[in-house]
């Protein structure tokens, strides 16, 4: 082997690895910049140009500068320790083996170098378009393994090439899903892993208008639904609570309490009905998305004092849970003092005409005050969009009786800032309002624009009840979704070339409802397939009781294959069965070796006829007999004819025969 | 790191011996073999070591980040190794190994041995074949068609040809694992003494002093030149050393044609050790083929009447040749 990985790399290999590395590069485009991919494209051109002779190898202090300035670029281009930093070493580390190509060694080295791109690349993309590519990456670097092990003169066809990978693939394709399907799923071995550095579009837990009209522009996914019996709630019940904002210093609402939180302990489906399903998008955040009055029916989820879903740890991972919902509405609670407070705040010297207009109202009943509030909004000239003009230091006051221009968290938090200020225990809640349903696969799609702000008061008997002032206003946002709501302002998804802006178009949205349908399909059976759903797999499918039989599965699998590949081998190479003339002869032979006149193995069938007969006179007829016929069987086949072999087994039985009887 | 390489000699030098002992049972030497289970060995080379390693860190990426594609494609990988492993055994597996018969040839000098490498069903992908110590070829077989190949080898002994046990290893197709076997090819040749050019009058004077045996006739003649045989010369005067060298018939143009006639005799040169005195043998039994004299050899037990030829001079560097030969194996 030494000397084998010190030959030169063929020079074949080169264009794929290039190939290879480049496709492995897209995996991780989301968070390159323009410095990254200039630097690859340098070293890639750079490398060309050795393999074509027009460039040297690089000297050993070319390669030192060379390193340097890559290290430095690299240090311009990514802040802070995270993933997207070290996912940036990994390609840089990549980049700079490709100039120091020369041996197989190298080769080998290069190659597994990409293989780790390409797994790394999964931390950041889990497209399905990226799983494709990645499959293509993996033949292309299995194409250059393979390329550095033919012989130097060899030559090979690209097509050649491609079908072995490919060949080779599809051949390790069952022992794959095998392992995919039992190998036990372990939780993370250690808590701290390198986590991104990039802010992911969504919501935050301080509500600015501003805030919410930016992801309103984004098509980006949140989460999707799928309901227990395929059936969607009514439109008006699709609240997904996210977070609920208590704190208002006059310019934020942000929510500041950390209530306590009743986790999953099991058993509490009994006093739920309606279950669905949700696959959300990392975000990096506890909380979880749920209808109103949510039972936690999946470990590690919890429901707080506030109504809210929440997970125990930050969700990096694109995350599967289960939600349940409350059975019966949750009973009437009180408000302790602290929490009256808490819900009654507000900042002092802030929007006095909004307060003085909540004062007048205080000898009213709650009911009346909340009504009148939303009579407001529908009655007086209040305008629905999401360019509003910057409100100035009394927001609220210039909302509420100037402009009278907003969206949903301008809406929210007037209403708010007035039940606060006529006594009302009141938080806003913000979250995600609908999505779009997929009627053929069912489930529902709720992408960034779906987000929305909404108001919860508390009245003295009947508890937390929901308000969204937005309907009063813009009745499309909940009955058709934002676009529609600002379909004559032209700024909805405005600036971005998507799929978005051509729904009226019916090929487009049928190929959209495709594509949104194999997305489903792939998130939920590839990449949410975790433990639970392994167990779930394990017990439901292969009706085992637990890992341990899924295990004893694995291994006895792997026999399997072992097995059925030696047999198959030995089947391929058994000895071919010796004819009847062979085994006649052998036994004969047999005989002889008894009687002390073994059968040489280079002997041919006279020579031994000679030497028995010269041994047994008395068998010299049978001998001569055996003689003939074997001269006339193999070496004149022509004329001999087929009978005659049965005549020359029949002489050797006879032959063999007698000298049984010999002692 | 000495200690290291003297620990590492001193295991090998208990260990070769069971080794061999034990490979000798499993593949014994043979005319022809074809490869199988029996006589393929595979391990991962250090890359499919290092392949596991990275299959282990990714695998510990796919747990901590608890990324389902990243399982998959290590998943993928692990299989791929799995199956890379059964085709680099299977690229071995069913090859044909036949050895040609070797042309006689003198200690000191290369000898090629003949090897012819056939397949059944399928191509095998480079093939690498050396002796020890050597580099030696890479070859790809075809099925259904001979791929004649030679190795050289440096014969150290007379004697019949032992040949030490020959690599065949295949690293294809990824290079993860390699698959080899030692296999020990009987070339059914022989190698004569290393010739010692001495003047052939000596044997004379050897002769004189043991008082047996008759020289005559010892002519001067001057060797002129070399050019193809052709129909109708003497047999005496083709040049047999580049014959038995396989380099065709070439006759030899004397000036002056007088035979010469010689016994050439073992126990004339008695007091020199056994090597030596084969060896002058050997020269003196060339130079007389070479001058297309009449000679005859005398070894202890076996003698060989004055003759002339091919066969004759075959027959007696054959006799010094296997004349109290060790068994020893050249590797």
């Amino acid at each position: 082997m030494s000397k084998i990985i010190s030959m030169p790399l063929p020079n074949a290999v080169l264009p794929w690895l290039l190939l290879a590395l480049s496709l492995s590069l897209l995996l991780h485009g989301g968070y390159l910049t323009l410095g990254f991919w200039s630097l690859a494209a340098l070293f890639m051109l750079w490398r060309w140009l050795i393999g074509k002779g027009r460039l040297p190898y690089p000297k050993k202090r070319i390669k030192v500068v060379t390193v340097v300035i890559a290290l430095l670029l690299l240090a311009s281009q990514v802040r802070g320790f995270n993933l997207e930093s070290a996912g940036g070493f990994l390609l840089v580390t990549s980049l700079l083996k490709l100039i120091e190509l020369r041996t197989l060694r190298d080769g080998y080295i290069a190659i597994f170098l990409a293989f780790f791109v390409l797994a790394t690349g999964f931390l950041f993309t889990q497209e399905m378009l990226s799983a494709l590519l990645a499959l293509l990456v993996v033949l292309l670097l299995l194409v250059c393994l393979n390329l550095m092990h033919y012989s130097s003169d060899a030559r090979v066809s690209n097509k050649v090439l491609l079908q072995s990978a490919a060949k080779l693939m599809l051949l390790s394709l069952p022992m794959m899903l095998v392992l995919y399907l039992l190998f036990p799923r372990i939780g993370p071995l250690w808590s701290f892993t390198l986590q991104s550095g990039q802010a992911k579009t969504g919501l935050s837990d301080t509500m600015a208008a501003a805030d919410i009209a930016e992801i309103s522009q984004s098509a980006e996914l949140a989460f999707r639904a799928s309901f227990a019996n395929n059936q969607l709630p009514a439109r008006h019940e699709l609240y997904w609570r996210a977070l609920v904002l208590d704190y208002y210093d006059g310019r934020y609402w942000s929510a500041r309490n950390r209530s306590s939180v009743h986790w999953y302990a099991g058993g509490e489906q009994q006093a739920a009905t309606d279950e669905y399903e949700i696959i959300q998008e990392p975000h990096d955040k506890e909380w979880l998305f749920a209808l109103a009055n949510p039972v936690a029916a999946e470990p590690r989820t919890g429901v707080t004092d506030d109504q809210r879903l929440v997970s125990r740890r930050p969700v990096h991972q694109r995350l599967r849970y289960k939600v349940a919902k409350a059975a019966a509405e949750p009973e009437a609670i009180e408000l302790n003092n602290r929490e009256r407070r808490r819900y009654l705040q507000l900042p002092a010297n802030h929007n006095p005409a909004a307060f003085a207009w909540s004062q007048q109202r205080r000898q009213q009943t709650p009911e009346q005050t909340a009504q009148e509030i939303m009579q407001m909004f529908a009655q007086q000239n209040f305008f629905y969009t999401l360019k509003p003009q910057t409100y100035g230091a009394d927001e609220i006051d210039e909302f509420l009786f100037e402009r009278r221009q907003g969206f949903c968290a301008h809406y929210a938090g007037a209403m708010t800032f007035l039940a606060r200020a006529a006594g009302i225990p009141a938080r806003v809640v913000t979250g995600y309002q609908g999505g779009e349903w997929n009627s053929q696969e069912h489930f529902l799609t709720v992408r960034q624009y779906d987000a929305h702000a909404w108001v919860e008061l508390w009245f003295e008997g009947s508890g937390w009840q929901h308000f969204d002032p937005t309907t009063m206003v813009a009745e499309d946002r909940i009955l058709y979704g934002l676009e529609q709501a600002v379909a004559n302002e032209g700024t909805f998804l405005q600036g971005q070339l998507n799929v978005h802006r051509f729904k009226q178009i019916s090929w487009v949205n049928q190929l959209r409802a495709w594509s949104a349908m194999a997305e489903f399909a792939w998130q939920k059976w590839v990449l949410s397939y975790d433990r639970e759903r392994q167990n779930n797999f394990l017990q439901s499918v292969l009706k085992l009781k637990n890992y341990q039989q899924g295990l004893y599965i694995i291994a006895l699998s792997f026999v399997a294959f072992f097995l059925s590949v030696s047999i198959w081998l030995w089947w391929r190479m058994r000895p071919k069965p010796s004819s009847a003339l062979v085994q006649a002869w052998r036994r004969l032979q047999q005989q002889g070796q008894r009687l002390q006149l073994p059968g040489e193995p280079s002997e041919s069938i006279d020579q031994y006829m000679q030497r028995c007969s010269a041994r047994w006179p008395q068998y010299q007829t049978q001998c001569r007999q055996i003689q003939e016929l074997a001269d006339a069987i193999l070496y004149q086949p022509q004329t001999a004819q087929a009978a005659s072999e049965g005549e020359l087994i029949t002489a050797i039985k006879q032959l063999t025969r007698q000298l049984k009887k010999q002692k | 790191m000495s200690w290291v390489d003297g620990v590492r000699k001193f295991l090998l030098q208990l260990w070769q011996p069971v080794f061999k002992g034990w490979l000798n049972r499993r593949i014994p030497a043979t005319r022809q073999l074809s490869l199988s289970h029996r006589s393929i060995f595979i391990v991962p080379t250090r890359f499919g070591l290092l392949y596991i390693l990275l299959l282990l860190v990714m695998l510990l990426t796919g747990i901590n980040y608890q990324n389902s594609l990243v399982f998959a494609l290590t998943f993928w990988l692990f299989s791929l190794g799995l199956v890379a492993m059964l085709l680099t055994f299977r690229n071995l597996a069913g090859l044909q190994i036949r050895a040609e018969r070797a042309q006689p040839c003198f200690v000191g000098e290369y000898t090629p041995l003949p090897i012819v490498l056939s397949a059944q069903r399928r191509a095998h992908e480079a093939i690498h074949l050396a002796l020890s110590q050597h580099s030696g070829v890479y070859v790809r077989v075809d099925p259904q068609q001979e791929q004649k190949l030679q190795l050289n080898f440096f014969p150290k002994r007379r004697g019949p040809l032992r040949v030490g046990r020959i690599l065949v290893e295949s690293y294809f197709p990824l290079g993860l694992f390699r698959a080899w076997s030692w296999i020990q090819l009987d070339f059914h040749a022989v190698i004569y003494p290393q010739p010692e050019y001495t003047p052939v009058q000596l044997a004379m004077s050897g002769l004189q002093q043991e008082g047996e045996g008759s020289v005559a006739n010892i002519g001067e003649q001057e060797f002129y030149g070399l050019r193809a045989y052709q129909q109708g010369d003497s047999l005496k005067r083709i040049a047999w050393k580049q014959v038995a060298r396989g380099k065709g018939l070439i006759t030899k143009d004397f000036s002056q044609e007088i035979g010469g006639q010689f016994v050439f005799s073992y126990q004339a040169l008695a007091g020199l050790p056994l090597e030596t005195r084969l060896s002058r043998l050997c020269g003196w039994i060339l130079q007389a083929h070479e001058q297309g004299d009449l000679y005859g050899l005398e070894l202890p037990g076996q003698s060989f009447p004055l003759n002339y030829g091919y066969q004759h001079l075959h027959q007696c560097l054959h006799a010094l040749a296997l004349f109290q030969a060790a068994e020893a194996i050249d590797e």
